[in-house]
């Protein structure tokens, strides 16, 4: 199966929010009661049910540069969500796809906690994971994701992730050219090479993405505290063994005494 | 109210297996060391040893979103209802499905070390039998009280993701489960029920055991400084108070205070200090597991 890949190309986003609402009316997901933060972005934040939202970015001291990135599931190519995962309800497809079982999952809330971009979210009112799941219902039909379908300016699509990567890399050149700014694909190799690709015209933290996801280790962190752990039992039984000799000699002195 | 992802129940979790985890290789270690002549310790560890796990897994249950399906943790799915070879489920890279089979062993072999011990006691066996079980159920006890630190290090969250927590914890669930036992001991003390006095000495161990808890919080901290969150652990109104107030000086020094008396303390103040060694374990996974979530 070829792996297949959405490139967000946010030099060609203009902030509509269609993607927002198509991603809502497909899964059928609930509206937010949300407040005004200070900015278009609404919700502020991904949840159980927004699984996709437009980032609208003001760089401090830039006073007319707004950027817009889509956030969502990453779509990881080494997933710490699906390593995380206690139950096997987080799966990856060999096309790339990661999604939750919602029959399996049993609400252990870790996937949460394991994600580099802290995108599941845990859903109250059923209890389980939700995030995005590249509309695999959709997919498997031979239809594009709703985000994609929606997207007007074509800043949002979605086919082989080698074709992906291309695009992506042509448009590095179109933009780097004409602007000057220093573009990055993110996603190219990241965490195994993510399934979602995404163009950025700035520095990966400008729009709020961790420079170098990392997924957590686990080995080094059991030998930190099973090491550590082994030589203090190692301490006790010597400090018992001590105690118990002490105590001999101490009978024998007495014996010796009598 | 904000709603915390892991709360309660977690924190009573972390540190409840890793005291009774603790307190189970107590007992092991003394028997190993001193047979016969530490039955009230060895006793008085595997009376404690299974019931905190059990409390912590349970609480784990209650906590799941769906608690009914705690047994996915467990058994392998098939397509639909079936259950599919290898039948158990088990994902060697999640740190939580390390921990529910650890969990569920240790709850098993020290529940078997607990009505070994008593129903032993009389029989030439049961010294060995119940060594036996002890060295078995050994690796699964250090594996509890590390996994406690595990789970929540190996994540993406900024404060718990730091790599010393494994060994917070683990030295932190040492002292409780010393704690544990001299607890125990101070009440049949009291009650004038005990032939020998260990609480001294289990106290002096103790001591050593809360200058290595104190060492490994250093480093935590240190390594951590340039977190926000750990700014929110250790300088904040609300937790930086339950962490200096009741981890640190209640949960650590003052019984670091009492633990090197030379002349020993009374069975009431052992008592009360140990207890305040629990306390402060107990704080210490609460204000940590909280100020991770707190963005």
């Amino acid at each position: 199966m070829t792996q297949k890949a959405m490139l967000i190309d946010t030099t060609k986003c203009m902030g509509c929010r269609g993607c927002q609402v198509a991603c809502k009316q497909w899964n059928q997901l609930a509206a937010e009661n949300t407040r005004f933060t200070g900015s278009y972005q609404n919700p502020p934040n991904l949840s159980a049910s927004t699984w996709t939202l437009i980032k609208f970015i003001e760089p401090e001291g830039d006073p007319i540069r707004w950027l817009f990135r889509k956030e969502q599931c990453f779509h990881c190519g080494d997933p710490a969500c699906v390593d995380a995962c206690p139950t096997g309800a987080l799966k990856k497809r060999p096309d790339g796809i990661v999604w939750i079982d919602q029959k399996i999952c049993a609400g252990c809330k870790y996937c949460v906690h394991a994600c580099p971009f802290q995108t599941p979210h845990t859903d109250h009112d059923t209890g389980t994971a939700k995030k995005c799941r590249m509309c695999i219902d959709r997919v498997d039909n031979g239809l594009k994701p709703a985000c994609v379908t929606a997207c007007p300016t074509g800043a949002v699509l979605y086919g082989a992730r080698e074709d992906m990567l291309k695009v992506a890399k042509k448009r590095k050149a179109i933009v780097e050219k004409q602007t000057g700014a220093s573009v990055r694909i993110y996603g190219e190799t990241e965490l195994g090479g993510l399934g979602v690709i995404t163009v950025l015209a700035d520095k990966a933290s400008v729009y709020g993405l961790p420079e170098q996801p990392k997924k957590p280790l686990l080995l080094p962190r059991w030998l930190i505290g099973i090491v550590p752990g082994a030589v203090i039992l190692y301490g006790m039984f010597k400090n018992f063994t001590g105690v118990r000799e002490k105590a001999e000699k101490e009978e024998k002195a007495k014996e010796g005494q009598s | 109210m904000v709603h915390y992802d892991w709360g309660l129940p977690v924190a009573i979790d972390l540190f409840a297996a890793g005291m009774g985890a603790a307190a189970f290789m107590v007992a092991v270690m003394a028997d190993l060391a001193g047979s016969k002549k530490f039955t009230s310790i060895r006793l008085t560890g595997a009376i404690i040893a299974p019931w905190p796990a059990i409390l912590g897994v349970l609480l784990l249950v209650v906590d799941l979103g769906k608690p009914f399906r705690f047994w996915e943790m467990l058994l392998k799915r098939g397509e639909g209802l079936s259950i599919a070879p290898p039948y158990l489920m088990f994902n060697p890279g999640s740190a939580m499905s390390w921990g529910t089979w650890i969990l569920t062993l240790f709850v098993i072999i020290s529940l078997i070390y607990l009505i070994v011990s008593i129903i032993a006691i009389p029989f030439s066996w049961g010294e060995i039998a119940t060594k036996t079980i002890g060295i078995i159920g050994l690796p699964f006890a250090l594996l509890v009280t590390t996994y406690t630190g595990v789970l929540i290090s190996a994540t993406s969250n900024a404060l718990w993701s730091n790599y010393l927590l494994p060994f917070v914890f683990v030295s932190s669930a040492i002292v409780t489960g010393i704690a544990g036992i001299i607890c125990i001991l101070a009440i049949l003390k009291m009650l004038k029920l005990l032939e020998e006095d260990f609480i001294p000495g289990l106290e002096k161990l103790n001591g050593v055991m809360i200058v290595v808890l104190l060492a490994s919080l250093a480093l935590f901290i240190i390594v951590g400084i340039m977190q926000p969150q750990m700014l929110t652990l250790i300088a904040s109104a609300k937790l930086g108070i339950l962490f200096w107030l009741f981890s640190i000086i209640l949960g650590i020094i003052i019984p670091l205070i009492f633990s090197f008396k030379k002349e020993g303390n009374p069975a009431g103040t052992s008592f009360i200090i140990s207890l305040l060694v629990i306390l402060g374990g107990f704080f210490l996974r609460y204000v940590i597991l909280i100020a991770g979530q707190i963005a």
